[in-house]
């Protein structure tokens, strides 16, 4: 867990997919297993790593994580083969390719996630909304029924609560980006240096920003439905087929970093005259249907990101080989080992094999919290308490004997099902799995519910220990490259600089050289504080002008109202933005027909 | 810092806070706790947050006063803070601050050091 000043920060793992939220605890497990109770401050967090999680369950993250599966691997292989050089050779290929990817691409999963938190919203005029947004209704949204009228011409999402929906995100939102505590976290975002470990957050957020407000030249209709934009970023870079070949393959053969880095800078500037409306129609339809990858009608959705089928079977082929490759033991029964090693094959296989199942099952559910808990089973049943009394009792899985012990109680989301689940686990084994009600799917007959939670139980497995494994694993890789430690360091210097280079480029896209040069030069320092004078109230109003513009409203006069029942003086945020732009060509403010564009 | 002094390490704050706090403080009397976390690589953390430790004195609360009036448009102010004793004890606190258009440095002072149960700023020095 990282401590942040006090304050443990929330965490979704790239590998294992595998979420941390802070700020949950054992108290709050009724009310996370029942529809729409979740602890309301949990929110900004919630939506921030849901985002990363949907990122990552995609082709792209699905592709980094075997990525990172298959340098594990050859990490193995070095420690036990420590004189061959073309393995270690191969490990060090793979090591700079999966973090050149990283690092091109986590400014993007980072821009969406604050963008989650700070910018997404719908007022329904789309056939869907994204999975962080579902997520957040069926934790966060109090409601309790499906709505009993479909309501407007794009309700098509009978069984998704709909209506509700749409009601829900625009009240919580607004209570959310309202709050002291989300208006101080994206306060704390525009004043982070560009420059530092930690940059990527903002230069990530202003390009993302940037390329939404193209965006509107082309289709007014995401001025309010920036949900829909998030979901088609997402999709357009995560989704991205092409990108998934060079990560498995063509970008590996020969550590070539600038295909990839070109291929993500190709597809980010492609969006930098706005989202094409034919694509934005097109991706409409398909994500009305939620269109899976085995779908027919999957190619729309490709052709609606502008890939070709080509570049899809590619990417889908180097997946499945990918997959295949992981499934052939890492040793063969005559593999000589380094001295000191005594080896067994067939258990490191059967472990590596194990370890890797666990991590790819799992990617698809989001980790939600866990808690110990003691736990007795009699008869079939069991009861679950901590110091304060019973917690949790029910049916146990069938075949679970007589045991009591310390064990685990844990809230799962399963994103295919759409379903929440809390599991409790003993010495590592599952003792009970429950479905907990979803805000539109069919809860179906108790036996469709069992069924369900068998075909959970076979995702889940086991206790959770893949994460450990993960980091172990880690602390090998970087032994194994220890030699080559200075070319990772260089590379990682690289790395990073283009990143901030590719995604300030964007942010600031309209000024001319030396203002770009002005501006990047500021922002490395104390990212946008300094435009702003360090001013507080200039600052805060810039904020609180964005978060108005996504919960409430972007009428100006409604703004300037709002500004000043927060005790903001309208007209100093205004004329400090507006002396932003005299001085740098950057613009934090636009105004179209009495309406307020906040652009960052 | 001085270890026999009384502290206060203040969670959560942002850079726009520390840098508006520090104005009031000299260098010997503060030390900033940034974050230091390293997951695994490409672990997709939140964004975090600094504390800044000050050392418990009249002038640290002059400082904690002025930066809460300079900030008095938000109507309240919470910060959110950790006592570390001499002897290395510690405890959570939550001190709050009322503001209004009105409201002097001193009654700010008066409502920390009644919060943070501090009979006078002498007894600081």
């Amino acid at each position: 867990m990282a401590e942040s000043a006090g304050r443990a920060r929330s965490y979704t793992d790239l590998t294992a997919n595998r979420v941390w939220l802070s700020g949950t605890s054992l108290r709050d497990l009724d009310s996370l297993l029942d529809i729409g109770e979740g602890p309301r401050e949990l929110l900004p967090s919630f939506l921030h790593e849901a985002t990363h999680h949907r990122c990552f369950d995609t082709p792209v993250g699905n592709a980094l994580a075997l990525l990172q599966l298959r340098v594990h691997r050859q990490a193995l292989l070095c420690t036990l083969s420590q004189e061959d050089v073309d393995l270690r050779l191969e490990l060090i290929r793979l090591v700079r390719h999966l973090e050149s990817a990283v690092a091109v691409l986590q400014p993007i999963w980072e821009g969406l996630a604050c963008f989650a938190e700070f910018d997404i919203s719908t007022l329904g005029e789309t056939s869907g909304i994204s999975t962080p947004l579902r997520m957040a209704a069926e934790f966060f949204s109090s409601l309790r029924s499906r709505p009993r009228v479909a309501v407007g011409p794009y309700v098509k999402f009978s069984d998704h609560a709909w209506f509700s929906v749409i009601t829900w995100c625009r009240a919580v939102t607004h209570k959310m980006r309202s709050s002291r505590a989300v208006v101080d976290r994206k306060v704390e975002l525009l004043g982070h240096p560009t420059q530092s470990e930690q940059g990527h957050y903002l230069f990530g957020y202003l390009a993302l920003k940037r390329l939404w407000v193209q965006s509107l030249g082309h289709d007014f209709l995401l001025a309010n439905e920036t949900d829909l934009f998030s979901m088609y970023l997402t999709s357009w870079i995560f989704e991205d087929w092409k990108l998934v070949s060079i990560l498995l393959d063509e970008g590996i053969a020969d550590h070539e970093p600038r295909k990839l880095y070109d291929r993500v800078v190709n597809r980010l500037f492609a969006l930098t005259a706005g989202i094409k409306q034919e694509n934005l129609s097109r991706f409409g339809e398909c994500i009305e249907l939620e269109v899976e990858q085995t779908d027919p009608k999957y190619s729309q959705l490709t052709e609606s990101i502008e890939l070709e089928s080509a570049e899809c079977g590619a990417g889908i082929e180097a997946t499945e080989r990918s997959l295949e490759e992981l499934s052939r033991p890492l040793i063969e029964e005559n593999t000589t080992v380094a001295p000191g090693f005594i080896v067994i094959p067939s258990e490191v296989n059967s472990w590596i094999s194990k370890h890797e199942d666990s991590v790819i099952k799992r990617r698809k559910v989001m980790h939600i919290g866990s808690w110990d808990v003691d736990i007795f089973v009699e008869d079939g049943k069991y009861v679950a308490k901590d110091g304060s009394g019973i917690i949790r009792q029910g049916v146990a899985l069938p075949g679970v004997p007589n045991i009591s012990g310390t064990g685990i109680v844990e809230v799962l989301y399963w994103v295919p099902a759409e379903r929440r689940a809390c599991q409790l686990l003993l010495n590592g084994n599952p003792i009970a799995v429950e479905l907990g009600r979803g805000l539109g799917a069919a809860d179906g007959t108790a036996e469709a519910s069992a069924a369900a939670a068998a075909e959970l139980m076979e995702v889940l497995g086991e206790r959770d220990s893949a994460l450990g494994t993960l980091q172990s694993l880690d602390e090998l890789t970087t032994q194994a490259c220890g030699p080559f430690q200075d070319i990772l360091d260089q590379d990682r210097e690289w790395n990073f600089t283009e990143a901030a280079n590719l995604y300030l480029s964007i942010a600031f896209a309209s000024t001319t050289e030396a203002q770009e040069n002005h501006l990047f030069k500021s922002a490395a320092e104390d990212g946008l504080y300094s435009l702003l004078s360090y001013d507080r109230q200039i600052i805060e109003g810039i904020v609180r002008i964005g978060l108005c513009c996504s919960s409430l409203t972007p009428r100006k006069d409604f703004v300037v109202k709002y500004l000043t029942a927060c005790g903001i003086d309208p007209d100093s945020v205004f004329e400090g933005a507006q002396r932003v732009f005299e001085e740098t060509g950057f613009r934090l403010l636009a105004e179209v027909d009495g309406y307020v564009i906040p652009m960052v | 810092m001085g270890d026999d002094v009384q502290r206060l390490r203040i969670l959560g704050l942002g850079r726009l806070d520390i840098r508006e706090l520090t104005e009031f403080l000299s260098p010997t009397e503060y030390q900033v706790d940034v974050d230091q976390a390293k997951g695994r690589p490409g672990t997709a953390y939140e964004p975090g947050t600094v504390a800044l430790v000050i050392l418990l004195t009249s002038a640290a609360l002059h400082a904690l006063a002025q930066w809460a009036l300079k900030n008095r448009y938000k109507k309240t102010i919470e910060i959110q803070a950790e006592e570390v004793r001499p002897d290395g004890s510690s405890s959570r606190t939550t001190i709050k601050i009322e503001l209004n258009e009105s409201t002097a440095e001193a009654e700010v002072i008066k409502a920390i050091g009644d919060q943070l149960k501090i009979g006078s700023l002498e007894s600081l020095e």
